[in-house]
């Protein structure tokens, strides 16, 4: 099966809570729980000054734009593109070539804003995993999950270290599950 | 209508005329004061552009399309050049609404003709309102293609970014307006849950009874303006 990857889906402005409402119901719904993930609204705590007084306020980084975590398949490419007030995919030419998922780097960007990382710690890891490294000192390498903490988002792995069995500790940001 | 052939230094030359606008695909450029050449950033080998040479007083058609000389890869097109403002932060506030519906008409109807033509790329930057003329434009034709039995699905395209517009950037209608009206919410969860294609009369009847519920309840409203301050 493909990875699953985040992509960007457009909607109608001001109703992004209410599409991603809509879009966990048709993924519910229509049996896409392995193929439609994660459906994030990025937003952001904002102080408000109004009348002298500070009032803390929730504002969306990209209004009219949502993020959804999926496996780009026929089926739920149908059910994303078909759920109401979605207007379209950014990334996609619209001739019915396949929409271009996110970057790690461009989801890590907005993800840790909000306090979230593209890896699903509860869903997606698990000690004895295989991962490859993709950022920092050991980038490239792979290895094998030895624990994790959720806390501090970080992981301990075993790679091999000159021909040694060595941990090293990876942030979440620097680690994808090896395929 | 005509294929223009370029090199390397006439396309240079053309670059240093004003730029435009920008989008996602094409860089605009001020060729006179009627016309805009359109080049694409990246060049693709399979690239198409069609209906080249169809005229419409509302819609870019590709005038001339340019080609690189030495690959025959095509660079860009000449295309009419419409002035007015586009939608992306919805109509002005004096706009009048007869004049809006009137104009919507005038578009649909010359949509309606075009049943072979599938359109793409309708969003807020790409549909101009020429508010001297009291029409819109449609202003990026270069991936519009060939395809049958299409009118209907068009003309939803346009319904649905005019909804938009008028909803969340004119009346600041969002996922938490409260609706008091019952005859308006109807309309406007048809048109948010995804209306049947046929049924694509959702924008004028939407602000008719806007109007309307405002004539009656709180005075006469002419304007876009208007219905937003009520």
């Amino acid at each position: 099966m493909e990875e699953k990857q985040w992509y960007v889906v457009n909607t109608y402005s001001g109703h992004e809570n209410k599409v991603k409402e809509k879009l966990e119901m048709r993924a519910n719904s229509m049996d896409m729980k392995d193929y439609i993930f994660r459906i994030i609204v990025p937003e952001e705590k904002v102080i408000e000054e109004k009348n002298g007084v500070e009032k803390e306020k929730i504002k969306k980084l990209f209004p009219g734009y949502i993020l959804v975590e999926m496996v780009m398949s026929d089926e739920a490419w149908f059910v994303v593109r078909n759920t109401p007030g979605v207007t379209g995919f950014i990334g996609s030419s619209g001739k019915g070539a396949k929409p271009t998922p996110l970057q790690p780097y461009e989801v890590d960007n907005i993800l840790n804003s909000m306090g979230m990382n593209r890896i699903d710690i509860k869903n997606d890891l698990a000690v004895g995993d295989q991962i490859k490294i993709v950022d920092g000192p050991f980038s490239g390498m792979f290895g094998k999950i030895e624990s994790i903490d959720e806390e501090q988002k970080i992981v301990n792995a075993i790679v091999d270290l000159f021909g040694q069995e060595t941990t090293i500790e990876c942030e979440l940001s620097q680690i994808k599950k090896a395929a | 209508m005509s294929r223009v052939s370029v090199d390397y230094f006439e396309l240079e030359k053309l670059r240093r005329n004003a730029i435009i606008g920008s989008g996602m695909e094409t860089i605009c450029y001020q060729y006179d004061k009627e016309h805009v050449l359109k080049l694409f950033r990246f060049l693709l080998a399979n690239r198409k552009i069609y209906f080249e040479g169809l005229t419409s007083p509302n819609i870019a058609f590709p005038i001339d399309i340019y080609e690189y000389r030495e690959t025959g890869l095509i660079q860009g097109i000449l295309a009419q050049r419409f002035y007015g403002n586009n939608l992306k932060n919805g109509f002005k506030e004096e706009l009048d609404i007869k004049t809006l519906l009137d104009a919507y008409n005038e578009i649909r109807k010359e949509l309606i003709n075009y049943s072979d033509i599938k359109i793409m790329d309708i969003n807020s930057e790409n549909v101009l309102f020429d508010k001297k003329n009291k029409s819109f434009r449609l202003i990026e034709t270069t991936n519009w293609v060939p395809s049958f039995l299409s009118t209907d699905a068009n003309l939803k395209k346009l319904d649905d970014l005019l909804m938009q517009t008028i909803c969340f950037y004119n009346l600041g209608i969002d996922e938490n307006f409260l609706f008091t009206n019952p005859y308006i919410l109807e309309i406007y969860n048809r048109w948010f849950n995804g209306y049947d294609i046929k049924d694509n009369e959702i924008f004028p009847e939407f602000l008719s009874e806007i109007q309307s519920v405002a004539r009656h309840e709180l005075g006469k409203v002419k304007t876009i303006g208007e219905l937003r301050r009520k």
